[in-house]
């Protein structure tokens, strides 16, 4: 039963949880009414947002001292007398937590989780000092085969908690049961390596395993959590905006976690969970002019000459930043004759002018035409998705759609090159047309019926104008960069009355409200703002650098880019930043400092109003 | 009544307690150690009469309370317990490897010949053996390493890696009282 349901369901039933009377709704379970109640019943494989399944027996209860069954599969009925607390049902918990111990190979003393391990914190409170079960030894292999997610099934209780992770939060369902019978075991796919599978790495089965059993290498051994403080930012790897849980422990990051109470339902995707840990590159703590350290005033000073006295100046920023970081910026450049390329700020500024046109042509509001919250896509009855590559650029906005098309709702993907959702889709449109002439042609059919197209071959085209009879949400991907189909998915939208989801490459959508102009191509000096940026966006900013004479790279660290730059300024790295960023749906999304930097500057902002004092 | 007949008759009062360590670090008898001052109370009332970092007794002597650290690995280990359990009213498990097999028994998931073959050689000159056990001297080692109740009855465990100093003086106190102590909850460590 859906939550929503559960709440509008106001028939009371009252029952009795360890001689005490409690009121509960009907519909509700054992485990919740309890809950509610403020009476702990003992769980292991129960977790937020996942679906009960009775496997680990710690929450068996005796209902009417005459049957025992477990809290958080069965519906509380009117009159039910419940025992949590009783020694024989902490003798059947102990059971079978001796029979966990000894099935696999659980040795605290060194396990990461040691200290944060539910299954430990069981044991202490079933009192378990040893062990009444033959050990057995299985001989384990440890999977290292994901770069970010080790699985080691000598601490696995098979709980299912990350299987269920992966097919109901994350939706796609990598994880599963095999080998049944006695020898059951967590396997990805057909059982073969974590690495090989068709597992995407965003740890959302790490976050929910009690045990040791999953763990990242990243976050192992670097503290307990429980010795950790706790500091929430905004990811920034792109537009999604997810909530990122920094647990830190003596001015270092233990472990990123997602929001269990958040929309996503605790996910991250791999960028936002580890590769914001694992960048092993070198910080960047002291300017540097020609490969000399300098006092950070004699490399503002130099900076100030360079853009003063050069003929044109080619300026970048990474929409990582915060966007106040990218005002101060703009401020800055206009003291100069300077360009600027921001990534993200191109595709932004063609959707404004198509968005504009269409407001002109069709009388809609742009408002009208996006959708309201991006986890919203969900309850569509129709999903269009135009570039898959959202898989890779936007995660967690794919594991909604992938959620929705396990669920009700009808996917089709149109893509011009690999479908990456082609398992999850209904309809998977692969023309070698562009995908213009595919919005175009279902523009044709949904208003003049299918007799506008004859071709059987573009039956996909035929199938997707019918199902927009319904609520439908178009998603945009980042590699949609034409006007064309951008005119014709707006339009189409206007015309059937649906909404659609812009993830535009930029990560931070403020970009849209910073001028940015094209590049000059013969400007002397070339200003980076590169932060912590990596991949492209750094492959990008070495290319301007190659261009210029004199190069002013401000960045966290040491990089290809920063070894042929002239004067390195140094910046901030995410967890150090403070501002806004605008996500996908438009919302404001702060930037919280999680720790104080560790390099010589403070701001990034201030280091960039000082560069706007003209040299003399 | 002279002094000396005095401290005889006390003596004759206290628990006797004889500690061995098994296939152990001996990290539990440095534990016992750490109970610092409190070792000083604690003799009042009982008598330690073997233990290898205390007394200097290289048996298993007769005593109320015996008590054991490490899994039993070896041959000789064997032997020890099972004096442990003639000579002693209660036997009592000290620490994880003794209660629930501990970190002594990762050697299980390896052949034990192959294992003494990779310990040993190459490691030393050419006069010196892989100690197999197969001549008197050095005791064979077991197939497996198992924690103590695979081979005598228990009656007490203290589980922990080590236990703490505070839970195993508890216990010792409560057992010199004759009741069963009471490990439960945070006394309850398996790290």
């Amino acid at each position: 039963m859906s939550k929503a349901t559960q709440s509008e369901a106001e028939t009371g039933v009252t029952l009795e949880i360890d001689g005490r009377e409690v009121q509960a709704r009907d519909g509700q379970t054992i485990l919740e009414a309890a809950r509610e109640a403020g009476i702990d019943i003992p769980t292991l494989c129960e977790h937020a947002n996942l679906s009960n399944v009775g496997a680990c027996r710690m929450c068996l209860v005796e209902v009417d001292g005459e049957r025992n069954e477990t809290a958080c599969t069965t519906a509380v009925q009117d009159g039910m007398d419940i025992s949590v607390d009783t020694d024989e049902l902490w003798n059947h918990r102990r059971t079978m937590l001796e029979m966990m111990f000894a099935d696999q190979n659980h040795y605290c003393m060194y396990c990461e989780m040691e200290g944060d391990c539910e299954l430990e914190d069981m044991f202490n409170r079933a009192g378990l000092d040893s062990s009444r079960v033959p050990l057995e030894y299985p001989d384990i292999e440890p999977d290292t085969s994901n770069e970010y997610v080790t699985m080691d099934l000598d601490r696995c209780i098979g709980c299912g908690r990350c299987i269920r992770t992966c097919d109901e939060i994350v939706g796609n369902g990598t994880l599963n049961f095999g080998n049944r019978g006695r020898e059951t075991t967590i396997v990805a796919d057909d059982d073969v390596p974590l690495g090989e599978s068709s597992c995407i790495s965003c740890g959302s089965c790490v976050q929910a395993c009690p045990t040791g059993a999953l763990y990242s290498p990243l976050s192992a051994y670097k503290g307990r959590e429980r010795d950790c403080e706790v500091e929430t930012t905004t990811c920034s790897e792109c537009s999604v905006g997810c909530e990122l849980e920094v647990f830190t422990n003596s001015g270092r990051i233990v472990k990123i976690e997602g929001n269990e109470d958040g929309p996503a339902g605790g996910q991250l995707c791999e960028m936002g969970r580890f590769e914001l840990l694992a960048d092993g590159r070198e910080r960047i703590t002291e300017p540097r002019v020609d490969g000399e350290t300098v006092d950070l005033a004699d490399a503002i000073d130099r900076a100030r000459t360079a853009l003063t006295e050069a003929n044109g100046v080619n300026a970048f920023a990474s929409d990582r930043l915060p966007r106040e970081t990218l005002e101060a910026l703009s401020e800055t450049l206009s003291e100069y004759d300077a360009s600027v390329e921001i990534p993200g700020a191109e595709r932004a500024a063609l959707e404004s002018d198509v968005l504009a046109a269409l407001e002109a042509e069709l009388d809609v509001e742009t408002a009208d035409l996006l959708v309201d919250s991006l986890h919203d896509i969900e309850d569509s009855d129709t999903l269009v998705v135009y570039d898959t590559g959202i898989v890779e650029t936007h995660p967690v906005v794919a594991s909604y759609v992938r959620r929705a098309a396990n669920g009700e709702t009808t996917l089709v993907t149109i893509d011009d090159g690999t479908d990456r959702l082609e398992r999850f889709a209904d309809h998977s449109i692969e023309l070698d047309a562009p995908t213009a002439t595919v919005t175009e042609q279902v523009t044709d059919v949904f208003e003049a019926g299918t007799e506008a197209l004859a071709d059987a071959a573009i039956e996909d085209v035929v199938d997707v104008s019918l199902e927009l009879s319904g609520d439908a949400t178009f998603v945009l991907g980042p590699d949609v960069d034409d006007a064309e189909t951008m005119v014709d998915v707006f339009g189409l939208a206007a015309t059937s009355d649906n909404d659609v989801l812009s993830l535009g490459p930029g990560r931070n959508r403020a970009v849209a409200d910073v001028p940015t102009d094209d590049l000059e191509a013969d400007a002397e000096v070339a200003y980076l703002l590169a932060a912590d940026d990596r991949g492209e966006d750094l492959d990008r900013q070495i290319e301007l650098a190659r261009g210029a004479e004199t190069v002013i790279v401000q960045a966290t660290r040491e990089s290809a880019l920063t070894e042929i730059a002239d004067i390195v300024l140094p910046a901030l790295d995410w967890f150090e930043r403070e501002g806004t960023t605008v996500d996908a749906d438009d919302d404001q999304r702060a930037v919280e400092r999680v720790l104080d930097p560790r390099g010589e500057i403070d701001s990034d902002r201030e280091i960039i109003a000082e560069l706007q004092e003209v040299a003399a | 009544m002279s002094a000396q007949t005095d401290a005889e008759a006390q003596d004759n009062d206290r628990t006797t307690v004889a500690t061995v360590c098994l296939g152990g670090c001996s990290g539990c008898h440095m534990e016992f150690l750490n109970i610092d001052h409190g070792l000083v109370d604690l003799v009042e009332d009982v008598d330690i009469v073997a233990s290898h970092m205390i007394v200097d007794e290289k048996g298993v002597p007769e005593a109320d309370i015996g008590i054991a650290e490490g899994v039993v690995t070896n041959e000789e280990n064997v032997e020890v317990a099972e004096a442990l359990r003639e000579h002693c009213d209660t036997v009592v498990a000290w620490g994880d490897c003794a209660a629930l097999r501990g970190i002594m028994s990762l050697r299980n998931y390896q052949d034990r010949d192959e294992m003494l073959e990779e310990t040993f050689m190459g490691e030393a000159d050419d006069e010196s053996e892989v100690p197999f056990g197969d001549d008197e001297g050095i005791p064979k080692l077991l197939e497996d390493a198992r924690p103590l109740d695979e081979y005598i009855d228990v009656d007490v465990y203290v589980p922990g890696c080590p236990p703490d100093a505070d839970v195993m003086k508890e216990s010792l106190e409560a057992l010199a009282r004759g009741e069963t102590p009471e490990i439960e909850g945070d006394k309850l460590q398996y790290d």
